[in-house]
């Protein structure tokens, strides 16, 4: 068992996901990241697990390993994310779909299921999804993983309404378009385009998400729950 | 499986819940007790709590996991939460299911 905050991060192994734990390492945090592979980084205070997060008994296995270790939970970043039906809705394949769905919205949920009955004990837990911009703009090409995305709006608004009186908060981040492995299919000029129509039209930072991470998960922000951020001014 | 494990894991699980009850609302350890339904002390949140304790408490003693609220639990016409008889029935078969894994 140990003192310190405990932060369990999906995705590690890169983008976002390896940049926050890198960021979260450094701060008063245990860390506990997880993605499909090994990472190819060693950090203080961090603790991987290899699974796929829409796998139930593989999750289930690492919450009770966490809980047996740590004892309790502070933070989940739902973190990860994949985008296996790029294309217009007439090509994309129905397993890639499916597949699309059960990382991005069904994964989120068991990691958030799991996390809450942790978090219940100490009445206490900040739990953060990843949304996208492409909920509000509704970009051609992006169906189903837009269609993912709109619904991890629904279900952290729920999820909101059933843990608060656990003390536990659960929002989504909407990040602008950052530079990692997901953005690497997208078109450029398509991309362009796009961000065009944000009050900053440019990329997003890294920065950008920690330092609204920073917000939501601090132990004061009690009344923020259920709610949507969307960075670049969506 | 020794029922009377079970049923003394649910029952320390009631105690542990009933520290944070006064105590007119505190769940009585019998098979009997009822869990949800009409005459249950339990609110909803206080099932939910019970549940997911249980399943805890389940793990650290047999080193298993299982899920309580599954598909068959929520699909019975006949609930396994109804009471803490048919929480430790319901228990006892999903361990024997995992032992024959």
């Amino acid at each position: 068992m140990i003192d310190k905050p405990v932060m369990i991060i999906t995705g590690t192994r890169k983008g976002i996901g390896k940049y926050l734990a890198e960021f979260y390492s450094e701060k008063e945090y245990q860390i506990v990241g997880c993605s499909r592979g090994v990472v190819d980084f060693e950090l203080e205070n961090y603790h991987h697990f290899c699974l796929d997060i829409s796998d139930e008994s593989s999750v289930k296995k690492m919450f009770t390993e966490i809980r047996k270790k740590y004892g309790h939970l502070d933070v989940l970043i739902n973190n990860a994310g994949v985008n296996y039906a790029l294309s217009p809705v007439l090509l994309v394949p129905y397993k890639s779909a499916l597949k699309t769905i059960e990382v991005n919205l069904l994964g989120t949920f068991l990691m958030s299921r799991e996390a809450i009955k942790i978090m219940m004990k100490k009445s206490f837990g900040r739990i953060i999804n990843f949304g996208s911009m492409a909920v509000k703009h509704e970009v051609k090409g992006e169906a189903i993983y837009t269609a993912s995305k709109a619904a991890i709006g629904a279900l952290t608004r729920v999820i909101a309404k059933e843990v608060y009186s656990y003390g536990i908060t659960c929002n989504v981040i909407s990040p602008a378009a950052i530079d990692t492995d997901l953005m690497k299919n997208v078109n450029n000029n398509a991309l362009s385009e796009v961000l065009s129509r944000n009050a900053i039209p440019y990329k997003g930072r890294l920065e950008d998400v920690s330092n609204t991470i920073d917000s939501l998960i601090n132990s004061e922000s009690n009344a923020i729950t259920g709610q949507n951020i969307y960075l670049g001014g969506v | 499986m020794k029922i009377n494990n079970l049923k003394t894991i649910v029952f320390t699980t009631i105690d542990e819940l009933n520290q944070n009850l006064i105590q007119e609302d505190q769940l009585g350890k019998s098979l009997e007790t009822r869990l949800f339904g009409g005459n249950s002390k339990l609110d909803s949140l206080g099932l939910v709590n019970l549940i997911v304790a249980v399943e805890q408490n389940i793990e650290d003693e047999f080193d298993i996991t299982i899920t309580l609220a599954d598909e068959r639990s929520m699909s019975q016409k006949h609930s396994p939460f109804r009471t803490v008889g048919s929480l430790v029935d319901y228990i006892e078969m999903l361990l024997k299911e995992k032992l024959n894994d």
